[in-house]
């Protein structure tokens, strides 16, 4: 629920602090302006006077783009910038999906899912090539190992294959 | 009487100069045709290159060098995502790159090129350790080197310090241009319009996707509004009649104009974690599944960084030398703006020659 007098304080603030803005910038530009050598050539007191009210514009307006309230100013075109945008989205979706075609917004679910599936299959080549690197680890490590003669009569064990357990992951 | 006279002769000195401008700006007017027609013509890039690697909308150019290379290291440009990158080679007695390559550098640039909705989903992973480390691995491989220098120019200096945190085997030299590091400043306007309660990037690139290249745009200019919204018009006006102005400004105002979209995951994270949680100097910062720790660069640095940077004040970029591990350690402030840093004739005659000399001393 809005309050009529937070509303009306709210807006009195910021009317206050753009009536702020204007006068220092008047008043820094007059005194810019007074600072010139009346005896100056025409072209260039022009040019003095000029580059001293731009100076005084300049520093008025950087310390009102840093006031709370045009920051609030700001923030709500912002918001009402992506309310519309977010209403046109709405309707165009709406539209193209009554119509049976394809949105944006059905794009970028495909999107996602492909960036998932990628993230899924990346995931999976990662972990097979850390389990081929181990076990080529092991191989360099049994090949640089010096041998051990079998005992007589002792068949040699063929090693049992290993099967990869398959891996569950969040989605 | 004295002074009556003389009253009266500034007046007609005011007015006869009031005369002298309409004239002046009449015949100004004239010109506007001819500048025109010269806007189409500017040349974006002047030093020749080839296109030697590409992945997806990323394209590498390698700079054709003049005579031998005399380097064996390569040097590899990382520039930012938000506007084209041939501001690094912008035109004769301009170029960063040209500095590299008369001195022998096989040099290389990443061109990110114009990312599409569809390229929305891409993450700062997806250029750092998937676009950034491949074209490192191709650089690598052609060059027949184990590293690469990297340089990296503002949003891309910040990227290419993640790079070397993760890849630190990789790089030899690491130099910043501009760079944001350190966010926690609220000296830049851009620091302080990102700030959580003014501004929600989620809901923003939920609404839009990639971050439009008009807003990016509207808010680099808001910065200083008044130097760019009058006081540039009327520098151009005045100046319309020097040749060699409007050549600099024309060239300036088409790069400044040209911007891109940036990836909407990439804004995201970009203004979530640096912007306004600060991360990367706190050791925090996620990238992938690596969390970033600039004390695993080594290799020597060079920070270079502007006195009058509006966009990263220097302040943001000064911390860097003291995360990292690296003992080799250097930098340069330039009285210069973000721009200015790069491609202004103070910086062409006093920095790039001392990067230059800088880097070949550690080749």
């Amino acid at each position: 629920m809005i309050n009529m007098n937070d509303a009306t304080d709210d807006m009195a603030q910021r009317m206050e602090a753009f009536r702020k803005i204007w006068e220092d910038t008047f008043s820094k530009m007059t005194s810019a302006g007074m600072s010139v050598n009346p005896g100056a050539p025409p072209p260039e007191a022009f040019r003095e006077i000029r580059s001293g009210v731009f100076r005084a514009m300049a520093e008025s307006w950087e310390a009102y783009m840093r006031t709370p309230e045009f920051l609030k100013n700001m923030k709500q075109s912002m918001d009402t910038a992506m309310a519309v945008k977010s209403a046109m989205n709405e309707y165009l979706t709406r539209m193209h999906q009554d119509l049976q075609g394809t949105a944006q917004e059905d794009i970028d679910n495909l999107l996602v899912a492909i960036r998932h599936t990628e993230t899924r299959v990346l995931e999976a080549v990662e972990a097979m090539e850390q389990r081929v690197n181990a076990r080529l680890d092991a191989m360099e490590a049994r090949a640089s190992a010096p041998a051990v003669k079998r005992a007589p009569g002792k068949k040699k064990v063929p090693a049992k294959k290993k099967v990869a357990k398959a891996k569950t992951r969040k989605s | 009487m004295t002074t009556e006279a003389s009253s009266t002769n500034t007046w007609l000195q005011w007015q006869q100069a009031m005369i002298d401008e309409t004239i002046g700006n009449f015949q100004k007017l004239g010109k506007l045709p001819g500048v025109l027609e010269k806007a189409q013509k500017i040349r974006k890039g002047v030093t020749p290159s080839e296109v030697v690697y590409e992945e997806d909308r990323v394209k590498l150019l390698r700079y054709l060098p003049k005579g031998e290379i005399r380097h064996k290291t390569p040097l590899i440009f990382v520039f930012a995502l938000v506007n084209r990158p041939y501001i690094l080679d912008l035109k004769e007695s301009r170029s960063v790159v040209a500095h590299f390559v008369e001195a022998g550098y096989d040099t290389y640039l990443v061109d990110w090129g114009v990312p599409t909705h569809s390229d929305r989903h891409l993450t700062l992973d997806d250029h750092i350790n998937g676009y950034i480390d491949n074209v490192v691995d191709y650089v690598r491989e052609r060059n027949g080197v184990d590293q690469v220098n990297l340089l990296g120019y503002c949003m891309g200096g910040t990227m290419s310090s993640i790079y070397t945190s993760l890849h630190q085997e990789k790089v030899k030299n690491l130099i910043l241009l501009a760079a944001g590091i350190d966010f926690s400043t609220r000296e830049g306007l851009l620091n302080l319009w990102t700030d959580k309660e003014n501004f929600n990037v989620d809901q923003f690139i939920d609404t839009f996707g990639n971050c439009p290249p008009e807003f990016l745009q509207s808010s680099f200019l808001m910065l200083k509004p008044v130097q760019n919204l009058i006081e540039k018009p009327l520098n151009f006006w005045e100046n319309i009649e020097n040749e060699k102005f409007i050549d600099d400004f024309l060239t300036m105002e088409t790069w400044l104009n040209d911007n891109i979209p940036v990836p909407g995951e990439v804004y995201r994270q970009f203004v979530k974690n640096l912007y306004q949680e600060n991360r990367l100097v706190q050791g925090t910062m996620p990238i992938g599944k690596h969390v970033i720790d600039l004390g695993n660069i080594t290799c020597p640095v060079m920070n270079l960084m502007a006195q009058f940077d509006d966009l990263v004040p220097f302040c943001q970029s000064m911390p860097f030398n003291n995360l990292v591990s690296s003992k080799d350690r250097d930098s340069i402030l330039l009285k210069a703006g973000h721009i200015g840093l790069a491609m202004g004739s103070r910086a062409q005659r006093e920095v790039w020659p001392k990067v230059v000399q800088w880097l070949a001393d550690r080749d």
